[in-house]
């Protein structure tokens, strides 16, 4: 016992001692400056794979389309590394260090999950710009996010008008978290927006990604009775048991026509690109903030092309017009009044939500019925 | 019959350190090899990639540090899964406990006194050690008064504190303005810090994880308890006449293994990660079974094979850099796991081949 003592005596000191050793820090100096912009270097980050068929891609697609608009060579210049788990920061790290050791010059986080990991490291490297998914919370790197309520407010509107004689919409959920949440409520308020009476059964996944419990669940709500839904899920499993139901529904992150043609009306997709490229060039002129927040709508979050089969031209026309409107501002889809699925005003009519109450959405609007 | 009976493997009497370098080596390079068809035949050049990933990841400054960080989890949590193998019991569970162990030092850094520095890094610690061993407790009592099976329990609240982990990272705990499921970094003063030698930066972590070996190897080897857990794995039976209490052992074993991997948690939370995230321990605990089988449950091993390990998964982007799929890198890992398992056989037993007619 008295030789455990003395060792373990010895070992606290030994720490005590090394402990006291001060952390430098390693400067990767590199020319700040302008360049041309088809001279970047891009890094991008992916907790998947690029062709997950969902989010990733999307992310993906985006960068490689603002490549190629900007003559960024998607071969040599774009350093694209999957499979980075978010939980893994030592994993995160490493792999930021060696996309700036091959020359990046900026650093897409495509998962929100690595914002609080890109904000620490970002000291470390300043010649590099950190671009993030995700909301407005760090100073240090830029975020970018798209208002992808009004996509899926236009969708909430298709399914509606769609859903002659009945009120009942559906809605495929994955976990309960504000991105989710801003989806589908954006669905619910289009729905809404068509028909007063509609309500939206919500179903949740409580999993990203889940094949099986996705295609149960959209069958839950078929079984129901319910013809149309949303979906806020990376799999095509929604659409294609939606097929094989009769069923109807919105593909979402990509446009998921192909996976189910004759179910599938139209997708909601994320159009990153112009985002991107905005950041590219500004990275290039040296005019990049570190602490630039990007929350564009618009033609970013757009509806994919309508599927001609099932969507007559007089309804394409419809969501079309609606879509003009939210654009103009004559429709404002968080304006008030606004009540919460217990009844509480959220918004005062006549007042609008602020940007950072509706990124950290925390209600369920009124006609959602499921809510958590 | 005798055509089966030509070859045969027979456990070897005799361990020789000289033989598990050589098979460990062959092993090693039987796997590069098979790697390299594949890197190969997706276009890449094999040599480059092994090379990348030597001088990165495995010999560079900064690669040295990643790798000792991701290591510290892996070594924690093997630590105490090797603990529980030395006795034959089957704890699956790090994974959970190591949740657990997060969760109870969480709720101290959240809603604790406000203790920070050295002591706060302490307590949290303890309350880390703490929430692991009462986790393996809850399966360890079943067992010892029961003889419930282990590896089921185990297994199964692994399940339950990820899910109340997801729950309080998604929930009451998560960071305000913040979507993805993570708390509020911890203070800094409670960061482990990591001291230079040299040009090479090491985080403290690996210093008490090699105190732990050093640790349990004397416990095994100079107290009573460690002479006593010897005793019940190589016969039970006999431990019993001995008047060794076996209950009394599983549960002290249990909650250390437990405590052990709580404290892999507390090593992530307070050296790598600064946060509690989601799904934070991620597969760490079941690569611990991993680690604790091939170090043949030595202490000092685990120690050096969480390391290798560590580097092992870091070498994923530097592999993909050189044009090697995402999916081929993680491959790699795989591939170099089974053929040192497989190697390890070898060791364990050896090959007989017996003359027609004489066996």
């Amino acid at each position: 016992m008295k030789k455990l003592l003395s060792l373990l005596l010895v070992g606290v000191m030994v720490l005590s001692l090394v402990a006291c050793g001060t952390k430098d820090k390693d400067d990767t100096s590199k020319g700040k400056g302008t360049k041309d912009v088809s001279e970047l270097v891009i890094g991008e980050l992916h907790y998947s794979v690029v062709e997950d068929g969902g989010w990733a891609q999307a992310m993906h697609e985006g960068i490689v389309k603002a490549c190629k608009t900007l003559g960024i060579d998607t071969e040599k210049q774009l350093l694209t590394r999957e499979n980075i788990s978010e939980e893994d920061i030592a994993l995160v790290e490493s792999t930021v260090e060696e996309l700036v050791d091959n020359g990046a010059d900026i650093i897409f986080g495509c998962s929100a999950g690595y914002a609080t990991i890109l904000a620490e490291i970002q000291p470390d490297y300043p010649d590099v710009i950190f671009a993030q998914q995700g909301n407005d919370v760090y100073d240090n790197i830029v975020e970018f996010q798209i208002r992808g309520y009004e996509g899926e407010f236009l969708a909430g509107y298709l399914c509606a008008l769609l859903n002659q004689g009945s009120n009942e919409l559906g809605f495929c959920a994955s976990m309960d978290e504000a991105s989710v949440r801003t989806a589908l409520n954006g669905f619910a308020l289009g729905a809404k927006y068509a028909n007063p009476e509609a309500k939206v059964q919500v179903i949740w996944a409580d999993s990203w990604y889940d094949l099986d419990i996705e295609s149960t669940n959209a069958e839950t709500l078929i079984n129901k009775g319910i013809k149309y839904m949303g979906m806020e899920a990376s799999s095509p499993a929604i659409p294609q048991k939606c097929e094989e139901k009769g069923a109807y529904c919105i593909g979402y992150n990509i446009d998921m026509e192909a996976n189910a043609p004759k179910a599938v009306l139209t997708s909601f997709v994320w159009n990153w690109a112009p985002i991107f490229e905005d950041i590219m060039k500004k990275t290039a002129e040296g005019t990049m903030k570190n602490s630039a927040n990007y929350y564009e709508g618009g033609e970013c979050a757009q509806l994919a092309d309508f599927n001609d089969e099932l969507v007559s031209e007089d309804i394409q026309e419809r969501v079309n017009e609606l879509k003009d409107k939210v654009a103009k501002g004559e429709v404002v889809i968080y304006g008030g009044e606004l009540k919460d699925d217990k009844g509480n005003v959220l918004v005062a009519a006549g007042q609008t939500m602020s940007d950072e109450d509706i990124l950290a959405q925390e209600f369920f609007v009124e006609n959602v019925v499921g809510g958590k | 019959m005798s055509a089966m009976n030509k070859f045969r493997f027979e456990k070897r009497e005799k361990q020789s350190a000289l033989r598990t370098l050589i098979i460990t080596a062959v092993s090693v390079l039987l796997a590069l090899v098979c790697c390299g068809i594949l890197i190969f035949s997706v276009g890449s050049k094999p040599l480059k990639v092994y090379e990348t990933m030597l001088t990165q990841v495995f010999l560079s400054p900064t690669g040295i540090k990643n790798m000792l960080r991701s290591s510290l989890p892996l070594m924690f949590c093997g630590l105490g899964v090797a603990l529980t193998f030395k006795m034959n019991l089957n704890n699956i569970g790090a994974e959970g406990q190591y949740a657990a162990g997060v969760i109870a030092g969480g709720a101290f850094v959240l809603f604790g006194p406000d203790i920070e520095g050295v002591p706060g890094m302490i307590i949290t610690a303890l309350c880390c050690f703490l929430g692991g061993a009462i986790w393996a407790l809850i399966c360890a009592i079943p067992k010892a008064y029961w003889g419930v099976n282990e590896s089921i329990t185990t297994l199964m609240m692994n399940y339950i504190a990820l899910m109340i982990l997801a729950y309080l990272c998604l929930g009451p705990w998560k960071m305000p303005r913040q979507n993805t499921g993570m708390t509020e970094r911890i203070p800094r003063s409670m960061d482990i810090p990591e001291i230079m030698i040299g040009d090479i930066q090491i985080s403290v972590g690996v210093f008490i994880g090699i105190i732990v070996a050093a640790l349990i190897y004397c416990a095994y080897k100079y107290t009573t308890g460690g002479y006593q857990l010897t005793v019940i794995s190589k016969s039970p039976k006999s431990a019993q006449y001995a008047g060794i209490s076996i209950k009394k052992n599983i549960l002290m074993v249990m909650s250390l293994s437990g405590g052990l991997a709580g404290l892999a948690g507390f090593m992530q939370y307070a050296g790598v990660a600064h946060r509690i995230v989601e799904n934070m321990p991620n597969n760490a605990g079941y690569t611990a079974i991993v680690i604790a089988y091939l170090s043949r449950l030595n202490p000092f091993t685990v120690v050096v094979v969480s390391i290798l390990f560590g580097g092992l998964q870091n070498s994923t982007a530097y592999v993909q850099s050189l044009g090697v799929p995402s999916q081929i890198a993680t491959m790699m890992q795989g591939v170099i796991m089974i053929f040192v398992i497989a190697g390890d056989f070898f060791q364990r037993y050896r090959l007989v081949i017996a003359k027609e007619g004489k066996a």
